[in-house]
């Protein structure tokens, strides 16, 4: 039963114990509508999961709330029944919204006290008032169940006492409302259910948490409501055991049907790569596939899954385990270095293109031709005419809008800057392609233009691993589809049984308990 | 899983007491090899001293916290030894003059801090166009000449003046500086804000912390100690000419600076550090002097010491494949 | 009727561009240019042909020095140690002449010196992942003290005062003339100049140097091994120190032992200068020829001059910071 805050008013939110409430939000920006007339609320003493996909509006409607986004084009915020309006992170603050981020601000050296103090110490005549910071900090030690002396370094703690004192750090300024942005993404089942533990203490205490997260079996755990985003609209907010699993993902994906773009795949015979037993600490458990030549294959995972780190560690990035074992045709291969990684003909796009791919100061000419310079050049010097037609080659074959091969590449487009990057791999020779986010901020002309290269490329022999979190374009675009949660590889599916809620389902653990 | 890192934790032990172990070490064997080394007003020499030495790393701490290191440091104090001896044989009352050239020295500090972060020039080449100007406009005021400035009067104490038979004038103003120093980075939020900005930039940020302004006012302070440590020297020799105190000069501070970050975890530059490692670099210049081994030498055996300690540092701190000893952004 | 505006107005754009452009990129050296005329035609003795002749002698040590530098620099490396290294290489090389090797003997162990110094720092630096600028600072002394070791405590080896055949052939080619005017110095100058540039702008390596510099993640990523390509860097600074530095005994017939940092300052000025001159914002090595002429030519002039030593101190260090800032602020310019 869906419940409709469509006509709440003042007196009815304080009834229904809403603490805060926004309605009919919208937010755009150039070129596309990240916010519909969004209605969403929350309940005091409530654990609200928020649930989407990529480009729902999710981290949006966050960033609304904690004052990142200001001003919205449309709708009202509302506290404890009164209007407000959020216009930057301390008024948000100063209100009792607290935002836990996935990136760890903590400095290392320092002690914890310190740390949950940080740019806003107590002071008595300037001096630092150290007891007080300490009374403090030890208070809120005990709310989030961590034990540990406010003296303590950063330095000694692990990965869950750390999250735990981010979390204290955001309780600091004593909150009403906590917002956890994927805050389980690198912990391991008992951190988690130590997570929760403070979580419903919190709630007992009256403070309400929105949970941000793909991880279905937790929300199951521990939510109380759950409000699910498509395309920028709040489709519903629903009491979590009014609705199954498989139905929230059909709310996320509304149902859509794709048509396969991508053609049979027939040749099972030849694994030109074969991965065998990648761990990685908490982040990869024994992950072993096949890769066959002039096959696309998708890697499907959500934050937190581990499928970026497969990739990196294919590539020489990361250090591979020592049971960890990667064939090439049967020869196995030791890769520790991306120089190796390239040797043996593997190529890695990475996902951050414009920070990791290109040379800003560089020509796109230079760019281009980077990781195989050995064809342009004749004893060790460059031919620069061989170069120009080879990179005059690339600019048209994927359209790149250049003043010309000597341009710098940091005057141009974000777009066109990624086609860059893409003509470098393109012109390496390389037989074996990683993929990580391929789409992930290009315009959507230019992304049918680059799968469409991507298939070009399968049809020569290549074989190309799309590692992603756009399960719509992977059920589109893939052979097959690898879905990795929480570390492992939950199932398989062939292009014919892939469809986009069954992968999203998959991927978002709606298989475990 | 658990013994490697119990190893990781045995060579960090290992660096960080080690080097207490090698100066005590040091000290014994320089007391073996002379007789004189070993008498208390050998003691109480050594740290006078090292008192501008230990000045001039403190100030090189702060700037290295922030991620610069201050090549300027030594024309700094040269040329306030210089302008401090220049005010007051001009007439300028003491007071007045030492006020004037920390005021110089904060100056050339800001000067720094400017050009590193507003203009975003690399510190080591902003501060080194400074140590050049500073040379420049040293030469250009003595014209080559030493300043002499009457040893009689009262300036001469703060650099050779004793309170009692032992305690050396100068070296309560060393302490006086470490406990401004120590205080100010752990008790004041500026103080504090210098750490976070140098270990954490983005952590510091996100806290609100206004990081460029914290590392101009580490600049700042940095030529204030350097600009201190000029006018004790000169007290002390009762002038001072323009010496070509330029990038020599530099490698007492770092290897201070760095023995003293061996001493902490992770190699982390702390201000206790710095002075127990300048302390360490004053006993060995005296012993080896002692020993009458030559002042190059000791520079070289200053630079094998800083080479070791850098690579000591470097033991167990985790990098990437792609760094390379880069200078900082 | 309106296109015909338009045409015009677009026109007027890409000339304004056009010209920004064309000033970014000469005003620096537009500048140069002017100083020099002023020295040429306001002090008296600069424009004699010696004169000239003299400014490029003196550049020619240093300038060698800055390509090394500048090819270390364009990885956000830095040595301190080059200046050192090369007064070490010329005293070892006297050394080795004064002891009776053979003329190519001696030549050819000082150059492997050199490159033995720079693989020191190579290894310390890019393969422990130490920060260059103090590791640097530590080699430029313990050079000084090995000098001081081997000397004896600091004496010079005076070469011109021997009698040995070979050692007289050696200071005499110093004194031979190419083409008439041009000193052997300056001829190894523009020789090494020509190939710092070819390595740097025409070779597979140089365009892995530029890489690296311009953004090592990305280098990585790209499949360079970005670690012994930084230290290679160290090995040629290393390989032209000891060539400066036999031109330095060459030209002086004296193997003094390096007390210090040398030319090391002007090398790291005229390299950071070499980000103005062109516009690049980059670390250049036509850049760093100019700078060299132009420091030369700015230290000369103040000698001529006759002004006190301290300007010449003053004027390098604003023109580092001005350099530097246009460097920088050329390389923010985006659209």
């Amino acid at each position: 039963m869906k419940t409709n805050d469509n006509k709440t008013s003042t007196s009815t939110n304080l009834l229904n114990n809403i603490l805060v409430e926004i309605k009919g939000v919208t937010k755009k920006f150039p070129g596309v509508i990240a916010l519909k007339d969004v209605n969403f609320s929350v309940k005091k003493s409530e654990v609200h999961a928020l649930i989407g996909e990529n480009g729902s509006g999710k981290s949006t409607l966050i960033k609304t709330l904690t004052g990142l986004y200001y001003p919205v084009d449309n709708g009202k915020f509302y506290w404890e029944g009164k209007e407000i309006i959020i216009k930057k992170p301390k008024v948000a603050q100063d209100i009792g919204i607290s935002c836990i981020y996935q990136e760890r601000q903590l400095i290392p050296f320092f002690n914890i006290t310190s740390n949950i103090f940080l740019g806003r110490e107590i002071v008595k005549n300037h001096i630092i008032d150290k007891r007080t910071m300490y009374k403090n900090t030890q208070e809120l030690l005990k709310l989030v169940a961590l034990e540990c002396n406010p003296n303590d370094s950063i330095h000694d703690l692990n990965l869950n006492q750390k999250l735990k004192v981010e979390i204290a750090k955001g309780l600091a300024k004593n909150p009403k409302l906590l917002i956890l942005d994927e805050p389980t993404a690198i912990l391991s089942y008992k951190e988690v259910e130590d997570l929760f533990n403070i979580i419903k203490e919190l709630t007992t205490k009256g403070i309400s948490i929105i949970y941000v997260s793909h991880r279905l079996d937790e929300i199951y755990k521990i939510a109380d409501r759950v409000s699910i985003l498509r395309d920028g609209k709040m489709i519903g907010t629903y009491n979590i055991f009014e609705v199954t699993k498989e139905q929230i993902v059909q709310k996320m994906t509304g149902g859509k049907k794709i048509i396969q773009k991508v053609p049979k795949f027939k040749n099972k015979e030849n694994p030109i790569l074969h991965v065998s037993n990648i761990s990685k600490n908490n982040l990869l458990k024994g992950i072993s596939f096949k890769l066959f030549e002039g096959e696309i294959l998708g890697i499907a995972g959500l934050v937190g899954s581990g499928s970026e780190e497969v990739g990196n560690i294919i590539f020489g990035i990361e250090e591979i385990n020592e049971d960890g074992k990667i064939h090439l045709y049967n020869k196995e291969l030791k890769i520790n270095s991306t120089s190796k990684a390239l040797k043996n003909k593997i190529a890695l796009l990475p996902k951050d293109r414009r920070e990791d791919g290109i040379f800003l100061n560089m020509s796109v000419g230079n760019n281009i031709t980077l990781a195989n310079l050995k064809v342009v050049s004749k004893g060790g010097f460059i031919n620069h005419f061989l170069e120009r037609r080879i990179v005059k080659k690339f600019i048209d074959l994927l359209l790149i809008k250049t003043s010309g091969l000597l341009q710098r590449v940091k005057y141009l487009s974000g777009g066109n800057q990624q086609k860059v990057v893409i003509a470098k791999w393109l012109n390496s020779n390389a037989k074996v392609f990683i993929l990580i986010e391929p789409t992930h901020g290009i315009d959507v002309g230019a992304k049918s233009e680059i799968f469409n290269l991507i298939q070009k490329l399968a049809i020569e022999g290549k074989s190309i691993i799309i590692i992603s979190s756009e399960i719509e374009e992977l059920v589109k675009n893939c052979n097959r589809i690898l879905v990795m949660y929480k570390g492992k590889i939950v199932t398989e599916f062939n292009q014919k049984d892939a469809t986009i809620e069954k992968v999203l389902l998959y991927s978002m653990g709606g298989n475990e308990d | 899983m658990k013994f490697r890192v119990n190893k990781k934790q045995i060579i960090d032990y290992i660096i960080r007491y080690g080097v207490l172990v090698i100066f005590i070490i040091m000290v014994l064997f320089f007391a073996l090899q002379s007789q004189s080394f070993v008498k208390p007003s050998n003691w109480m020499n050594i740290l006078k001293h090292s008192v501008p030495i230990s000045l001039i790393s403190l100030g090189l701490t702060f700037s290295m916290l922030v991620g610069g290191l201050d090549m300027s440091i030594g024309a700094i104090y040269s040329f306030s030894a210089v302008i401090c001896s220049g005010l007051i044989v001009a007439g300028m009352p003491i007071i007045l003059a030492i006020i004037s050239t920390i005021i110089v020295g904060l100056f050339f500090g800001l000067f720094n801090g400017f050009a590193a972060v507003i203009l975003k020039i690399p510190a080591f080449i902003a501060t080194l166009s400074t140590m050049f100007i500073i040379i420049g406009l040293q030469s250009l005021y003595t014209h080559g000449e030493r300043i002499d400035i009457n040893s009689d009067t009262y300036f001469s104490f703060i650099g050779r003046g004793y309170l009692g038979r032992f305690l050396a004038f100068s070296v309560i103003i060393l302490l006086l500086s470490i406990c401004f120093a120590y205080f100010f980075t752990k008790n004041i939020k500026t103080g504090i804000y210098i750490y976070a900005t140098g270990f954490n930039l983005n952590a510091a940020i996100i806290a609100g912390i206004s990081t460029n302004l914290i590392k101009i006012i580490a600049f700042i302070i940095c030529g204030g100690f350097c600009a201190l440590a000029g006018i004790i020297q000169a007290s002390n020799l009762s002038g001072a000419s323009a010496s070509s105190a330029g990038i020599s000069f530099i490698l007492n501070s770092v290897v201070a600076v760095f023995i003293g970050a061996s001493m902490f975890r992770k190699g982390n530059l702390s201000i206790i550090g710095t002075i127990i490692g300048s302390l360490f670099v004053a006993v060995l210049t005296n012993g080896l002097a002692f020993l009458e081994i030559s002042h190059l030498s000791i520079q070289g055996i200053k630079g094998l010491i800083l080479i070791i300690v850098l690579i000591l540092n470097s033991i167990g701190k985790k990098k990437f494949k792609y760094h390379i000893g880069q200078m900082p952004v | 009727m309106g296109n015909y505006l338009e045409d015009a107005n677009k026109k007027k754009v890409i000339f304004r561009n056009n010209l920004l452009f064309f000033s970014k990129k000469y005003a620096c050296l537009i500048g140069i240019l002017i100083i020099l005329i002023i020295f040429f035609v306001a002090i008296p003795g600069f424009a004699n042909i010696s004169n000239l002749i003299s400014i490029l002698r003196l550049i020619s040590v240093f300038t060698i020095l800055g390509m090394g530098e500048a090819i270390v620099m364009s990885m956000r490396g830095v040595d301190l140690s080059i200046g050192t290294m090369a007064g070490f290489c010329s005293y070892l090389c006297a050394t080795l002449l004064a002891s009776g090797y053979s003329i190519s003997m001696s030549l050819f162990i000082t150059l492997i010196i050199g490159i033995l110094i720079g693989f020191f720092n190579a290894i310390i630096i890019s393969w422990l992942d130490i920060n260059a600028l103090v590791v640097t600072l530590g080699t430029m002394f313990i050079l000084t003290s090995i000098a001081m070791i081997m000397s004896n405590g600091g004496y010079s080896i005076y070469l011109f005062g021997m009698t040995s055949a070979k050692i007289n052939i050696f200071l005499n080619s110093g004194k031979y003339l190419i083409v008439g005017i041009f000193p052997i110095s300056v001829i190894v100058m523009i020789l090494v100049s020509i190939v710092s540039y070819s390595l740097m702008q025409l070779t597979i390596i140089g365009r892995y140097f530029y890489s690296i510099g311009e953004n090592v993640k990305a280098a990585y990523l790209s499949g360079i091994k970005v670690k012994p390509f930084f230290g290679l860097s160290f090995l040629i600074s290393g390989f032209f120190a000891a060539i400066a530095g036999i031109l330095l005994v060459l030209g002086s017939g004296v193997g003094t032992p390096p007390g210090g940092p040398g030319y090391l300052l002007e090398a790291l000025a005229i390299a950071t200068l070499s980000t103005a001159i062109f516009g690049e914002g980059e670390i250049n090595i036509k850049g760093v020829f100019v700078g060299a002429i132009f420091i030369g030519a700015l230290s000369n002039a103040l000698v001529l001059i006759g002004i006190d030593p301290g300007y010449e101190f003053l004027f390098k260090g604003l023109i580092i910071l001005i350099g530097m800032a246009l460097g920088t602020l050329f390389k923010k310019e985006s659209k």
